[in-house]
């Protein structure tokens, strides 16, 4: 076996890695051979010089010292993460149910102005028969009344209108259980 | 009674903020004894443990398949110094004067030693770290692991994520490379 061959095993000989057979023919032949020995002797010589080599402790006091930073960058900051996430969902939720609050008033303003435009049509109408009653000028009644379109609404109609506004603006009352649960009172264990 | 390490992982896993501290206190010093031998200043050491522990921390989930936390933590750590390195490598070099005093590297100096010893091991000291911050940081991380930190060649491979005839291979170029640069120091007799 040539000395290439020998070279090669000469990591794994200094690591004691290798079978005792293949050990003891490295052995025998850096013996025998000054070049593999003197190489032999500077990877023992390297290995030795690693293996001296140490980090310095660091200063008293450093390792608690980083400890803390770590876990203040971790468990602390997660627990900061956590108390904003609640902040953020609240307002959202505050946010929610302030729209579904006034979604709602909408709904009621339109209702109730309906209800109002609904009593002056029939008011109108009063008035109409009332003034063809008496028989005087029909230029009077013309004017007052507007049986199909020029804004007039049936009351009916008025009332079905107004009921549809009030039952869309209601859902987003509805929409987020957790606008219920302020509007109920219901956050506080939060 | 102190927790072993796997009672530890499994509480950590389930987000136990004690466990946690646990585990930095155990393993600490381990990463940045590591790093500090990579990176040479206590600095970079020092932002090495930081980084791994809250990357550990942020990636907790993933510990359920992990079979050995210390190979993992110490690929952690050692991807961070490699990025550190190569960020280092594109900047200018700090010189090695400005570092850190170097006599509080020589673990020998804990022995007796004679002021003559003393300087002549920070020398040497100084000489090996030169030489390995010349080798790529693939080359440098497998001979510190291996030869001055003292992990098996198949730890390596799995702390570098590699197989084990990379480390093998990484390993003899890292040593000729260095036998070549230390070459004066390794042939004088002690």
């Amino acid at each position: 076996m040539t000395c290439q061959y020998f070279r090669s095993l000469l990591d794994d000989f200094v690591d004691r890695e290798l079978s005792p057979p293949i050990d003891d023919s490295v052995r025998a032949h850096v013996s025998a051979c000054s070049a593999c020995r003197a190489e032999l002797e500077e990877l023992t010589r390297l290995r030795k010089l690693l293996v001296g080599m140490s980090s310095p402790e660091p200063e008293p006091g450093y390792w608690q010292e980083a400890a803390d930073l770590i876990l203040a960058r971790t468990t602390e900051a997660e627990s900061i993460i956590d108390i904003t996430t609640q902040v953020e969902r609240s307002s959202r939720e505050r946010a929610s149910f302030y729209r579904s609050l006034v979604a709602v008033a909408a709904s009621l303003i339109v209702f109730f102005g309906s209800l109002v435009v609904g009593s002056l049509g029939d008011f109108r109408d009063r008035q109409h028969f009332a003034v063809s009653g008496k028989g005087e000028t029909v230029t009077l009644a013309v004017s007052t009344q507007t049986p199909s379109g020029g804004g007039y609404i049936a009351p009916d109609e008025q009332n079905l209108i107004a009921g549809t506004l009030l039952l869309v603006g209601t859902p987003g009352m509805f929409a987020s259980s957790s606008s219920m649960a302020i509007a109920l009172g219901m956050d506080q264990g939060r | 009674m102190k927790d072993s390490v796997p009672e530890l992982l499994k509480r950590f896993v389930r987000g136990d903020a004690e466990a946690f501290a646990g585990l930095v206190r155990q393993y600490q010093k381990k990463v940045y004894y590591v790093a500090y031998q990579m990176l040479g200043n206590h600095l970079d050491a020092d932002e090495v443990v930081q980084e791994t522990f809250v990357r550990i921390y942020r990636r907790r989930k993933e510990l359920t398949d992990v079979t050995n936390f210390t190979s993992f933590l110490v690929r952690v750590a050692t991807n961070y110094a490699i990025d550190l390195l190569r960020k280092q490598k594109g900047h200018s070099q700090i010189d090695d004067s400005t570092a850190l005093p170097g006599e509080t590297q020589i673990e020998l100096a804990r022995q007796v030693r004679t002021p003559r010893e003393k300087f002549r091991d920070k020398v040497v000291m100084e000489e090996i770290r030169r030489a390995l911050d010349t080798l790529p940081p693939r080359q440098r991380t497998t001979a510190l692991l291996h030869d001055v930190e003292g992990y098996s060649k198949a730890e390596v491979a799995e702390i570098l994520g590699c197989p084990e005839a990379t480390v093998r291979s990484n390993l003899h170029i890292a040593r000729k490379k260095l036998k070549a640069i230390l070459k004066k120091r390794l042939s004088a007799k002690e």
